[in-house]
């Protein structure tokens, strides 16, 4: 009789949804309490499997050399560095994006003098959805219309007599993304141009390599700065103009005045399998990855 | 370099590494046996130079090479990375002059530019062979039937054959758009049926060719997926890949080793120059093949005729890693002589090698148990201790032996009365 399955699953956010998996499959049968200790590797005797908890970040290197048979991992990770692992199944939890994001200061230009900024954007295919002249939005302004039709521009000026840095222009774009989500996008899209058109524009991420493929693959030219941890940072400090992060919610980015400008992938877990294990069992592994797709298109 | 500062590492670059003489002897030894099995089966060991034209691993990404500036030609050279093309570079060198088949085999060290920080070597030694000439499938299987009696050689027990045609996957996918077709090859090769799935959706392939492409991911175990294989096959490249799997798998049996084989025909990696029959190794728990080949019948036309190829090669350091408890039989001898009276080392020393034992006089100034700890080390078995008397003065000195493995000792007071005992100890 074979060994037991080794399982490699995913310390941190996924944990709970991993164990939930596991459990309804029957590879293990005790309450998340069991698997949540200091201890790494959970061996119990009326499991059917033995369960490994290592970083996320890890579980495809131990899944690749064989130290777990299988794995859950996010495709996040499975992109940023490729592992000789088969990844066949979709399990659909852990659902998020990675996105390119920018400052909201960054969506603002500067004015003819210190206390005037201006807000730019492209008429997008709705037409001149805007209608700002009404004076919703704090502080002075005009709304200069370069004319009707997508491809335009237009341009809402703003004064205050405290200077941008008071987040006058931050609240003016995120009121225009509440009530003119046409216009909103509009600016995105202006800024987004005048930014990936900027030479040598630097970013911010724990993903190095997806940025660097992402970027590449648009011929833009960017400099990338290796973070790990707390990414949002990057543009409050100055670090980078924008970063590159995954978001679920995307809370932590209107918390910090970012905004998204781009989605590079839609991330989920995957289940990873050890090659050698599946050539080795077959049999095996074939109805492990069959009995949890029947859990998952079951939800 | 700073000269004031002049300490030069005492590692070699990162992904390579150094063997001492007890790794080194069960590499060279075992790479001995594999070579031996192959040479019963016809294969005689070439060798290729360490360099080559750049473009003749064209396979490989470019990337992936070391590689230098000819100096002379201001062409690009690279470091062996693979022994495969290199013997069909070879081989369409020689096929005007001389007969077909070409059956040879090597061994060495292949350098492949990886991320060190992967944990994986750069430098990889192998031990392979290539058959060029026949087109038959069975000359693949018997490829397979050679990679399996060479692995129970060196004393394996539980591993399995994964094989696959990839003709089979192109006949699939051979009228879908190349960027699609890319597409799906990525994922097949990942086993990502989810990926897959998505990606279909957004392509103009019509819906049972969706099915069957869906079904790829999953279509390896046991002989009996060839069944379920040919209820896709809805080409002919397909079915003639199907027939030929057929072939190899029944000629197989011939040999009855169709117990360690299973199948895999959604397994395309290594797609660049294989043109039918593909074949890996697996034990369980390693991650990567031990060893791995397959046909490629269009590699010696980069160079000049084509015609049939196939091959295989074993990762030399995965499979000494693994082979368990196969140990060499050892029977070397260290003399230590604390006398200072030569002549008995010397006389002792030429009587042991004529008898064809490996004896090795050490000049060091040790203890006897310093002497043990560097036999052990060295892995040898057999101490023949030179000493003087301490009863009696006179006389000459005694001569000790002893089998490391055992506790008994040896006491003789002449040469003759040792080398007698020797010679009785072999019979």
């Amino acid at each position: 009789m074979r060994k037991r399955p080794k399982i490699a699953i995913p310390k941190g956010r996924m944990l709970g949804s991993s164990l939930e998996l596991l459990r309804k499959a029957g590879f293990i049968t005790h309450p998340d309490e069991d698997y949540n200790s200091r201890r790494l590797i959970f061996d119990y005797e009326d499991d059917t499997s033995k369960l490994l908890i290592v970083k996320p970040s890890d579980v495809p290197t131990f899944v690749e050399y064989g130290a777990a048979d299988i794995g859950i991992a996010g495709k996040d990770i499975l992109l940023e560095k490729h592992r000789n692992v088969y990844e066949p199944l979709d399990l659909k939890f852990g659902e998020c994006r990675i996105v390119v994001a920018v400052h909201g200061n960054a969506l603002t230009i500067a004015g003819d003098n210190q206390n005037s900024f201006a807000i730019k954007g492209l008429i997008t295919d709705a037409g001149p959805a805007l209608s700002i002249g009404n004076g919703n939005l704090v502080g002075q302004k005009t709304f200069n219309e370069a004319g009707k039709g997508a491809g335009k521009s237009f341009e809402i000026k703003l004064t205050n007599g405290e200077g941008k840095s008071n987040g006058v222009g931050i609240n003016a774009i995120k009121e225009i993304q509440e009530r003119y989500p046409s216009s909103f996008k509009g600016i995105i899209e202006y800024n987004k141009k005048r930014l990936y058109s900027q030479s040598n524009l630097r970013v911010a991420t724990k993903y190095v390599h997806i940025t660097e493929d992402f970027f590449r693959k648009k011929g833009i030219n960017v400099q990338i700065v290796k973070l790990y941890g707390n990414i949002e940072l990057a543009p409050l400090s100055g670090l980078s103009e924008i970063i590159v992060d995954l978001v679920s919610t995307g809370e932590t980015l209107r918390q910090n005045n970012l905004f998204e400008i781009d989605e590079i992938a839609k991330v989920t877990s995957r289940l990873i399998v050890n090659r050698a294990s599946l050539k080795t069992n077959p049999k095996g592994i074939a109805s492990a990855i069959e009995s949890l797709k029947n859990i998952i298109e079951g939800n | 370099m700073n000269k004031k500062n002049f300490q030069i590492t005492t590692q070699p670059p990162p992904g390579t590494r150094d063997f001492l003489p007890a790794d080194a002897g069960l590499f060279t030894r075992t790479a001995d046996i594999l070579l031996r099995e192959y040479a019963g089966w016809g294969y005689r060991r070439v060798i290729t130079p360490s360099i080559e034209f750049l473009d003749v691993f064209s396979n490989l990404k470019v990337n992936g090479l070391f590689k230098v500036v000819d100096i002379n030609s201001g062409e690009l050279i690279s470091f062996r990375s693979d022994f495969t093309p290199q013997i069909a570079r070879l081989s369409s060198a020689i096929m005007h002059s001389r007969t077909l088949p070409f059956k040879f085999s090597y061994f060495g060290p292949v350098l492949r530019n990886l991320d060190p920080g992967s944990g994986k070597p750069r430098e990889i030694w192998q031990v392979g062979v290539e058959l060029i000439g026949p087109y038959a499938p069975e000359s693949d299987a018997e490829l397979i039937v050679m990679g399996i009696e060479s692995l129970n050689g060196l004393n394996f027990r539980d591993f399995n054959i994964d094989v696959g045609n990839v003709e089979f996957f192109r006949g699939i996918v051979e009228n879908i758009k190349e960027n699609d077709r890319k597409k799906i090859e990525e994922c097949v090769a990942r086993k990502d049926s989810s990926g897959l799935k998505l990606i279909l959706e957004d392509m103009s392939v019509d819906d049972k060719k969706k099915e069957t492409i869906k079904d790829l991911p999953l279509l390896f175990g046991e002989k009996s997926i060839i069944k379920k294989a040919w209820k896709m096959a809805d080409n002919d490249r397909s079915k003639r890949a199907l027939e030929d799997l057929e072939r190899v798998l029944n000629y197989v049996k011939l040999y009855k080793k169709e117990k360690y084989i299973t199948i895999d025909l959604g397994e395309i990696r290594g797609l660049n120059y294989y043109t039918g029959t593909i074949f890996e190794c697996f034990i369980p728990h390693i991650g990567h093949e031990i060893f791995g080949g397959g046909r490629y019948n269009n590699l010696t036309g980069m160079f000049g005729p084509s015609c049939g190829g196939a091959g295989f090669a074993v990762d030399l350091e995965t499979v000494t890693r693994h082979m368990g408890e196969y140990r060499y039989p050892s029977e070397d001898y260290l003399i230590a002589n604390v006398t200072g009276n030569h002549s008995f080392s010397v006389e002792i020393n030429i009587f042991l090698r004529r008898k064809g034992f490996k004896v090795e006089v050490s000049f060091m100034d040790y203890s006897y148990l310093d002497f043990i700890e560097y036999m052990k080390q060295n892995d040898i078995k057999n101490i023949v201790y030179i000493f003087n008397d301490k009863k009696s003065s006179k006389g000459s000195p005694l001569i000790s032996f002893k089998k490391i493995s055992e506790e008994k000792e040896n006491i003789f007071r002449s040469i003759p009365e040792f080398k007698e005992f020797i010679v009785h100890m072999g019979s």
